[in-house]
């Protein structure tokens, strides 16, 4: 099981995130926040896979808020504004949901999300080679040990 | 335009008017002297002889009018106008010069003249005809130039002066009117240019939100987008009139409002007070809906409580708008948000000038806007607003 959050200020988003994450198989909701500091706290206490985050809220938005953590989880932004989009990229989102998105839009950054998890447990890129190295897969990146 | 028509029209009757005039003149004069005189009596004849000059007169401004004004008038040439009309005048003066018809006597003066036994020149009494016209070669040599010419030629002076000052009293009055015309349009375009236009955001949100509630609640959803077709209806169809009903900005303020509701959890307060009747009385459209905005944009934190409060009431004269939220220290997207409030005030500044009310109250708890606008009549327009 994917151990996932979401964080959306608007209730009727978050109520519909939610009811999303529960109809897709595989994903296990650990918290649904309307504001970035409730969903901090959480990150703080337990082990979390990936977070849906909106960008626009009050208070804090979705993008600091991923700025501000050093180790956060997989990042899926969900927004109205396609304008956020470029500076997703920059904090390593995953994917880009653009409100309104429908459950087959869901369903497909799902997928995204399992096939990345699979990469990332699968973290050994390639054997041992000449140098007795290994690389391994961890945060995106191949390291070299 | 209807008023250029009559600008054009009244060109027409002043001229009318003023020949009008000049030809009833001999016949007035001439029955006022036959009136008096009991030996003098009215005839046409005299009437035709006086006519004559001044159909010669008529015909000359009528050339000015036609041909020659216009040079200065459309074509503003003055030195062709001035050719134009020296010519005219020297023409004038050349006919005026070497034409004379001989006046036909009036018969009872043929008659009288018969009777006396004498003639003009002693000649047609002493053979006993009757030539009413005199043969022009036998009258006395005339002078080159002679009182009546020096007359006809200050008359005729006279006509395109008057013909030319005419033209210019019409010609300025119709400029005034195409100028006030041109402010008005520009003032028009100013006021278009600064309406209030809605926050793109506010509309992708709104549907997002329907979107959602479809699912969880779709009696509610449906509600939402029937607010939301009224509110655009009010958008697109109604707010780009000078003036609305005063119910009807009241109404999509309330929309508006209801819409922002669904977004926010019930921990932020929204207070919206509407007067349960609101008179029929007119105002500018869009003038609240800015405040009500910002209000949102800066009013809402989940962090602290949030609260609200709009409120509209009415008096015989004037609506009063208040809005009022508590500040919240909000990291807040790129601020735009301040050109709506600037737009509605330069637009407010256009159509009221002084006379509108406004207050701020801006401290570090909140932020209050009071706003009172006098109603409009149906009939002020920007026009009247402008001078």
């Amino acid at each position: 099981m994917i151990r996932c959050i979401a964080i959306d200020d608007e209730p009727l988003a978050l109520k519909q995130i939610t009811s999303y994450i529960k109809q897709v198989g595989g994903l296990e909701l650990v918290g649904a926040f309307n504001s970035a500091e409730e969903a901090q706290r959480k990150l703080s206490e337990t082990n979390v896979d990936a977070m849906f985050v909106d960008i626009n809220m009050p208070d804090l938005n979705g993008m600091d808020f991923v700025r501000s953590l050093e180790n956060h989880p997989i990042v899926i932004f969900t927004t109205a504004y396609a304008e956020y989009a470029v500076e997703g990229f920059k904090v390593n989102a995953l994917d880009y949901l653009l409100k309104p998105f429908g459950l087959d839009d869901f369903k497909r950054t799902v997928e995204k999300l399992r096939k990345h998890m699979e990469l990332i447990s699968g973290a050994v890129v390639s054997g041992v080679d000449d140098d007795n190295a290994i690389f391994i897969k961890t945060d995106y990146k191949v390291v070299r040990i | 335009m209807k008023k250029l028509q009559n600008v054009k029209y009244g060109e027409f009757w002043t001229y009318f008017v003023l020949w009008f005039v000049m030809f009833a003149s001999p016949m007035v004069s001439i029955s006022a002297r036959a009136s008096i005189d009991s030996s003098f009596t009215f005839h046409w004849q005299a009437v035709y002889n006086i006519w004559r000059p001044i159909f010669v007169l008529f015909v000359v401004f009528l050339i000015h009018n036609f041909l020659i004004a216009p040079l200065l008038f459309r074509k503003r040439s003055i030195s062709a106008y001035l050719a134009a009309s020296f010519l005219l005048i020297i023409s004038f003066q050349t006919y005026q010069c070497t034409y004379h018809p001989e006046d036909v006597p009036p018969p009872e003066f043929v008659e009288q003249m018969k009777a006396s036994g004498s003639t003009n020149q002693g000649m047609e009494g002493s053979h006993g005809t009757v030539n009413p016209r005199p043969m022009p070669d036998d009258r006395p040599p005339r002078p080159p130039i002679d009182i009546h010419d020096i007359m006809a030629f200050t008359i005729m002076l006279l006509i395109l002066g008057v013909n030319v000052g005419v033209k210019y009293f019409f010609y300025s009055i119709e400029k005034t009117r195409k100028l006030e015309e041109l402010e008005k349009e520009s003032l028009e375009q100013r006021l278009e240019y600064l309406k209030y236009q809605i926050n793109p955001h506010f509309f992708m949100n709104t549907l997002n939100n329907i979107h959602a509630l479809v699912d969880i609640d779709p009696e509610n959803a449906k509600n939402s987008i029937l607010e939301l077709s009224k509110l655009m209806r009010y958008l697109l169809y109604e707010s780009n009139k000078h003036i609305v009903p005063l119910a009807r900005e009241v109404e999509f303020l309330q929309n508006y409002v209801e819409l922002m509701r669904m977004r926010y959890p019930e921990k932020v307060a929204i207070n919206l007070n509407i007067p349960s009747s609101i008179p029929d009385q007119q105002v500018p459209p869009l003038i609240f809906i800015s405040f009500a905005e910002n209000a949102f944009k800066h009013g809402v934190s989940y962090k602290q409580e949030s609260k609200i409060d709009i409120a509209i009431t009415v008096s015989d004269e004037e609506v009063a708008f208040s809005c009022a939220n508590n500040k919240v220290t909000a990291s807040d997207a790129p601020e735009k948000g301040g050109i709506g409030i600037e737009n509605t005030l330069k637009r407010l500044d256009i159509i009221y000038g002084k006379n509108y009310s406004l207050n701020i109250t801006d401290t570090e708890e909140d932020y209050r806007v009071n706003l009172s606008v006098p109603f409009l009549k149906e009939a002020s327009n920007i026009e009247n607003k402008s001078k």
